[in-house]
């Protein structure tokens, strides 16, 4: 359990993490989603200890960070694989942590089996590859067996198989009980590993709902209607308010409104339908949709890309005939 | 980089813990210490230059004519430059974390920062003390082969190996906590070089009599003294005073500003 308690960091009148309150529940993988610069990373470090906050307090089963006797026991991170000095070896590394903290050093060669080091035990860690050293710090994390365990961007630099390692780790982790909290900025990979969302934007959390509830309240997600009638629909439709969009000369693409209401309203003009159905939307869109006004660091959209649909299935030439109704 | 299978993490019984606390702070600064090959090549550097200096001066001397001088006679002009090895060496033991960014596994490993910075500094004395002993030895033996063993005397190699010890403890620590508040490897050894070398040199060349007194209390004056055993312009026990306010006031800034600050 990681409780944040109004956590703020400052750098000057810059707000990095504005008054975070979150408690992030154990057997469950809680992902960490934001915009680069949204904070994610200074929150991870003030759990930790690293950064003071400014005020508020962060809070794990309960005490400080700094508080806990061996604290990787209680909870192991992974910040970035940049935190191992490049002469030691990867068993040093893992050796000199696991003594600081009252871990048996024979748990290192567990870890390093666990993490599929073990061939590269004994070579230094400046010699190895941005994935080999995610691995390292993922062992580090483990090292202690802790309740929690904390990665930031733990997919950076793996490739397509160690991302599914990865992945399996963190759902394997939480099967067993413990706190996975994980930050990203990539919102396919929290889609296949998340059971809760957290998303932050200029240090301020926009959601913290179950992954499924920030799809749902997405006002992304529409209903698609093919109807040889598409016209007569549409402005049936338009006067209760709802958006159309005519992606094709029978097809609807209708938002603001519900599945059973465009049905009823087809029902009132007698239209024969072809199809009435749910689009939801992918976490992508409803993620970009919450931190729309929140991208620190945003480019102007490409000329064009504002009339490109977001809907996954059309093929261009469907695009091509859209019709803003 | 293969995939390991499904990954099992859970261990069949809760790990016993083994140490830990302070204690094992210092086992972990220890092994990182000691799995670093600069660290061996900064002590091999400062025994290999003390005993190339020792060779070169007592021959010298010899050549001069000069035999049966006390085997501690040449051990303050011995460490003054095989010194800055081991100043090196205790730059790097925290710059050299702050540099590769693994100073933020130490701090998390070791979340009290004047647990993690006085476990580094046990360490640190530890070797220092060691290696200024050796150098020390060296000296004397090297004073005793080549000119005769005529001036041994306990007080002298008290001084000599004792002596280069303590100064080798209170430089070193003086540089960890300059490193602790500096950061920056560079920095601290040219900070370093500016206060061992630069204060006595300046003082000779300008020859003010307030710089001159501050040169008197310089690290290196109080530690030809403790090394020398010689009594201008204090004797030994002031000489050790002035080398542990040195250190004292290095590590107490370089501890304010680690406590306060983000890693």
């Amino acid at each position: 359990m990681i409780n944040l308690r109004g956590l703020t960091k400052r750098y000057g009148d810059k707000v990095a993490v504005d008054a975070l309150t979150l408690d992030i529940a154990p057997g469950s993988v809680t992902g960490f989603l934001g915009p680069n610069g949204a904070g994610k990373s200074t929150t991870m470090r003030m759990i930790l200890g690293l950064d003071r906050p400014t005020a508020g307090q962060a809070l794990i089963k309960g005490r400080p960070y700094a508080e806990l006797k061996h604290p990787m026991r209680e909870i192991g991170a992974l910040l970035d694989a940049k935190a191992v000095h490049p002469g030691h070896t990867a068993r040093t590394h893992l050796t000199a942590m696991a003594r600081s903290n009252g871990i048996p050093v024979s748990r290192v060669d567990e870890v390093i089996e666990t993490v599929g080091l073990t061939e590269v035990a004994g070579k230094r860690a400046g010699t190895f590859s941005l994935g080999m050293g995610q691995r390292l710090g993922i062992a580090g994390a483990l090292l202690g067996d802790p309740e929690i365990v904390m990665f930031d961007e733990p997919v950076n630099g793996l490739d397509p198989d160690g991302v599914r390692w990865v992945r399996d780790l963190m759902r394997a982790l939480s099967a067993e009980g413990r706190t996975v909290f994980v930050s990203s900025h990539l919102m396919s990979e929290m889609q296949h590993t998340a059971d809760q969302l957290v998303v932050i934007g200029r240090g301020k959390v926009i959601a913290d709902a179950p992954i499924a509830e920030v799809i749902a309240t997405s006002s992304v997600n529409a209903v698609k209607v093919r109807t040889p009638r598409a016209h007569e629909l549409a402005q049936q439709l338009a006067v209760t308010g709802a958006r159309i969009d005519r992606t094709a000369e029978n097809e609807l693409i209708v938002t603001g409104s519900t599945i059973e209401r465009v049905g009823e309203i087809a029902h009132q003009i007698g239209a024969l339908l072809l199809e009435l159905s749910p689009r939801s939307a992918s976490l992508e869109q409803a993620y970009m949709e919450l931190t729309a006004a929140s991208v620190e660091y945003g480019a102007p959209a490409p000329p064009g890309a504002a009339d490109r649909a977001d809907w996954s299935d059309h093929n261009g030439a469907d695009q091509r005939q859209k019709e803003q109704v | 980089m293969a995939a390991t299978t499904a990954p099992t993490t859970a261990r069949t019984r809760p790990v016993p813990a083994q140490g830990g606390g302070f204690g094992g702070a210092l086992a972990a600064e220890w092994i990182k210490l000691r799995g670093l090959r600069s660290t061996w090549t900064c002590i091999g550097l400062t025994l290999a230059m003390a005993a190339g200096i020792a060779l070169l001066g007592t021959y010298t001397m010899v050549q001069n004519g000069m035999t049966g001088m006390d085997a501690n006679a040449l051990t303050p002009t011995v460490i003054m430059i095989p010194q800055f090895a081991l100043i090196t060496l205790a730059a790097l033991l925290i710059t050299g974390e702050y540099a590769t960014g693994s100073i933020r596994t130490t701090l998390t490993t070791v979340p009290r920062r004047g647990s993690a910075l006085a476990a580094k500094g046990v360490i640190l004395s530890l070797v220092a003390l060691t290696t200024g002993a050796l150098v020390g030895l060296l000296s004397a033996l090297i004073t005793i082969g080549v000119a005769g063993s005529d001036g041994i005397t306990t007080a002298g190699l008290t001084h000599g190996i004792g002596g280069t010890a303590a100064y080798s403890v209170a430089v070193s620590l003086f540089v960890l906590g300059l490193g602790a508040a500096l950061r920056s490897t560079a920095g601290t050894v040219a900070t370093t070089i500016a206060v061992v070398m630069g204060i006595p040199m300046i003082a000779t060349l300008v020859g003010n009599e307030v710089l001159n007194t501050v040169s008197e209390y310089s690290p290196t004056s109080a530690g030809m003294v403790l090394i020398g055993g010689g009594a201008d312009p204090y004797g030994w026990p002031v000489a050790l005073m002035v080398l542990v306010a040195w250190a004292c006031a290095a590590v107490a800034a370089g501890y304010a500003l680690l406590r306060g600050r983000d890693a």
